[in-house]
């Protein structure tokens, strides 16, 4: 059980102000979308949440300020899946998971059981079992998405932040990422991922926060965030929206004058 | 510049410049050149101070000439044709002088040159100090300069006594057979390594042969007993601690020069020290 | 092909005991193996044991450690940078700390005391790291870091020359090869003094971030979400890269390629992680080291071959192979 608490965040990259007073907070038990254009400051809000920029204003994890929570700390209560794939070195699939565990390694230790089933657990839900013994850097990119997530997973961590988990997937293993954040939402876990198919964001996201230009411009869940005026304002599109079921769904007819 | 139409004059001019003189000018030369800091050695001993004209850049420092001292104070040449043509010299001596470089280049003009040999003998450096001792007018310091050193070095004897030593250089170079340093060597009554070795004139002994060789001696030049580089580095090596060293300095060695005299002197000083020392035990 | 680690680590130890054994047995004076047994035991010859003990023995330690000592470099450079071309002379480091021992010995300031040698050639090499971070900036491009690498091993070995050249030193000329090209010829177990310490240091600061350099396979950012300390990971890296290097360039020169070479012959057999490399490469490269040392001493030539020579012809090949690999992704 976690909770992450941001007051009036501002962050600024070079010359710019990326982010600006952003207040929310994020519990247990749901799955949050960030949705927004591209450059709205998606990524840097979420690499905020993690102290990979430094912000202004104040951004608590469990009531710890994250600027004075010791890294190793942080690495176990939040698990971060990075934006676009990298992967340096031809390790295989094994032990590209196995990474995950680093944050509950002791200085000396090799891994031990608590870590091997953490793994296992980790391949079995993302389901890469099959792709154990493969060189991860030879994988198509689906697969190659599938194992990163289950590194984050294999952390095991109360929290996990993925940025932009889709990119390079088919429909069907983007619908297999989805449904599996939503499981871990719904197990508890405390999950956020920054997204940028709002069809996705809207069938399978408890709740979305819409950002535009540095700025939370709405906050709640799908229905009450995707109306057609915000989607006119933020994308610059018409568009119709219809609630079928549980979540809304977005028709696009066209460019907004 | 005014080089390049005396060039195209054509080689005839080069032999027309003669070799050395053997008989006194007519009048005592009083502008004479040297070209190389073995040539300064020769004229710094035996010519008046107002005769000389020039010498090399080498010949002030302590290190490499053995009469530096005598030196100081007088005009320095650089390696230039210009600046010998300007002197007008009425005499110029070089080891050797006609294949030197400021030389080639001013072929079309006659010059009074002197044109010694490189000595590799004590014979050798008698001969070409009575050739200097004439061409500057002083015939009779020639030989007064070879009698006195033949009377030093018969003082000498034979403080060798059949004992092995290698002159070491930087690097490990060792000095062969055929060679000044070797004539020194016998006269002393040692026995060159390399020659026992059968070695060239120059050769590099590494210092796991040197250690197995074990000479009774080891003589160096006193400028490698700081170490200042990895070259001077190795002559200090522990495995070479074993062997009594004789140090003498380069400028008595590396010129067929007086300065022989005063490295012969060196070493049976030094020899005989060690020998007192073996007796002593 | 990958070998399970006690095997690796035996088998490489094994060929390093070769090496070494071979460093020992050879060399231009031949011993009878009845004297160099004696000298061993304590009832030999003068002469056997001088050879042996004075100058076969350090000159095999300072293939063993400086071999080692760049092997491990090359592979935490490897790691840290994420570029498999990364080592201490590609990046110009030999080279500067060649500059720092350089200065220490031809202006005079080794004189006033033994540790001006290495601390200069230390202090040249941590100044040649921090300038290539300055210029290469955050750049993860392998371009960029080898241009970068070329600017200050030029730089420096300008510096050598220029030093050379100023020095009183009529033979300087030589010496420069020398210290640009390495050599163990002539070493006394001085050096060896000199060189373990710094050694001992470096590879302990290397070692200690084998899991760091593992989680920098998923970039900074996601290293860093996994707990490690980015900064002072840097700072080891650097003192430790720079304290090894520049002891073992302080008494061997400058000697390049071991830690591209060795790495890269070792990564196959691990499975490919960057902490997995690290020890065999430090023992591979004892062996190469020791074994191109061997070379230069057995390969009977006029002037001594220098072993930078020999661990260039060596490196090539794996310039080359990479080459090849890149240009089919075109």
């Amino acid at each position: 059980m976690v909770n992450i608490r941001l007051e009036n965040v501002a962050v600024t990259l070079g010359n710019r102000i990326v982010v600006q007073n952003a207040s929310t907070a994020f519990g247990p038990g749901t799955l949050t979308g960030i949705v927004g254009p591209n450059g709205a400051g998606k990524s840097t809000l979420a690499r905020a949440m993690l102290a990979l920029v430094p912000h202004k204003g104040l951004i608590q994890i469990d009531d710890s300020d994250v600027t004075t929570l010791p890294r190793a700390e942080l690495a176990k209560r939040v698990a971060y899946l990075p934006q676009g794939q990298t992967l340096h070195w031809p390790l295989t699939v094994e032990r590209l998971v196995e990474l995950g565990r680093l944050p509950h390694l002791a200085p000396m230790s090799r891994i031990g059981e608590a870590d091997t089933t953490a793994i296992e657990r980790a391949m079995e839900r993302a389901d890469v079992l099959g792709l154990r013994d493969r060189i991860a850097t030879e994988l198509s990119g689906g697969e190659r998405a599938r194992v990163l997530l289950a590194r984050a997973l294999a952390v095991e961590a109360p929290a996990l932040i993925a940025d932009e988990p889709l990119a390079s997937l088919d429909p069907g293993h983007q619908i297999d990422v989805m449904e599996l954040l939503q499981s871990e939402a719904r197990a508890g876990g405390l999950v956020i991922a920054v997204l940028h198919d709002l069809t996705m964001a809207a069938r399978y996201c408890d709740r979305l926060v819409l950002i535009d230009s540095g700025t939370i411009i709405a906050d709640g869940t799908p229905a009450d965030v995707l109306t057609p005026a915000n989607l006119k304002s933020v994308y610059g599109i018409e568009a119709k929206v219809e609630l079928s079921g549980d979540w809304p769904t977005i028709t696009t007819l066209g460019r907004s004058r | 510049m005014l080089a390049l139409p005396l060039l195209a004059l054509g080689g005839a001019a080069l032999w027309a410049s003669a070799p050395a003189p053997t008989t006194p000018p007519a009048t005592k030369p009083r502008r004479i050149v040297s070209l190389n800091l073995c040539a300064d050695q020769l004229v710094l001993a035996l010519a008046d101070r107002d005769q000389i004209a020039g010498v090399t850049r080498n010949a002030t420092d302590t290190e490499m000439s053995g009469e530096a001292a005598k030196a100081r104070g007088l005009p320095v040449l650089k390696n230039s044709a210009e600046q010998i043509l300007a002197i007008d010299p009425d005499l110029v001596v070089g080891m050797p002088a006609s294949r030197s470089a400021p030389m080639r280049a001013l072929k079309g003009h006659r010059f009074n040159l002197l044109d010694l040999q490189s000595p590799d003998t004590v014979d050798q450096i008698y001969a070409s100090i009575r050739q200097t001792a004439v061409a500057v007018g002083h015939p009779e310091r020639g030989e007064a300069l070879v009698a006195r050193m033949q009377a030093a070095l018969a003082r000498l004897g034979k403080p060798g006594g059949g004992k092995v030593a290698a002159y070491y250089q930087r690097r490990g170079f060792m000095t062969g057979t055929g060679t000044l340093i070797d004539d020194l060597m016998q006269r002393m009554g040692l026995v060159n390594l390399a020659a026992k070795l059968d070695k060239p004139p120059l050769s590099q002994l590494s210092l796991e042969e040197m250690a197995a060789a074990q000479p009774d001696y080891l003589i160096v030049e006193s400028a490698t007993d700081k170490i200042a580089d990895q070259g001077t580095e190795m002559l200090h090596h522990p495995a070479l601690a074993g062997i009594p060293r004789i140090s003498i300095p380069q400028a008595w060695t590396v010129c067929g020069s007086p300065a022989y005299v005063q490295a012969a002197e060196g070493m049976a000083q030094q020899l005989a020290r060690f020998q007192d020392r073996t007796h002593a035990r | 092909m990958t070998l399970s680690r006690p095997v690796l680590i035996t088998g490489l130890l094994a060929l390093t005991l070769v090496a070494a054994i071979g460093s020992i047995l050879f060399g231009p004076v031949h011993l009878s193996l009845a004297r160099m047994v004696a000298a061993f035991t304590g009832h030999g010859d003068r002469i056997a044991s001088t050879i042996l003990l004075e100058l076969r023995l350090p000159r095999m330690l300072l293939g063993l450690g400086v071999g080692a000592m760049l092997g491990l470099a090359g592979a935490a450079l490897q790691g840290y940078l994420r570029n498999p071309l990364a080592e201490p002379a590609v990046l110009g480091t030999s080279n500067a700390a060649s500059l720092g021992a350089v200065a220490a010995l031809y202006f005079g300031l080794a004189e006033l005391h033994p540790i001006m040698l290495p601390a200069l050639s230390v202090l040249a090499a941590l100044l040649s790291l921090v300038g290539l971070s300055v210029l290469a900036g955050r750049s993860e491009s392998p371009l960029t870091l080898i241009l970068a690498g070329i600017a200050i091993a030029t730089l420096a070995t300008a510096g050598v020359s220029l030093a050379l050249n100023l020095s009183p030193n009529p033979f300087a000329a030589m010496e420069i090869m020398t210290w640009l090209l390495g050599s163990l010829e002539n070493r006394s177990f001085d050096h060896v003094w000199i060189a373990y310490p710094c050694i001992a240091i470096g590879g302990l600061l290397l070692f200690w971030d084998g899991r760091a350099l593992d989680a920098l396979t998923l970039g900074e950012d996601g290293a860093q979400a996994l707990g490690v300390d980015i900064q002072r990971t840097r700072i080891r890296l650097l003192l430790g890269t720079a304290i090894g290097v520049g002891g073992a360039v302080a008494v061997s020169g400058a000697i390049g390629f071991v830690g591209l070479i060795v790495p890269h012959l070792v990564r196959p057999l691990t499975d490919r992680s960057p902490s997995a490399i690290l020890l065999p490469s430090a023992i591979g490269g004892a062996a190469l080291l020791t074994f191109a040392d061997l070379a230069v001493r057995l390969i009977d030539t006029r002037n001594e071959l220098k072993l930078g020579v020999v661990t260039a012809f060596l490196g090539v090949p794996v310039f080359l192979i990479h080459l090849m690999r890149e240009r089919r992704l075109w």
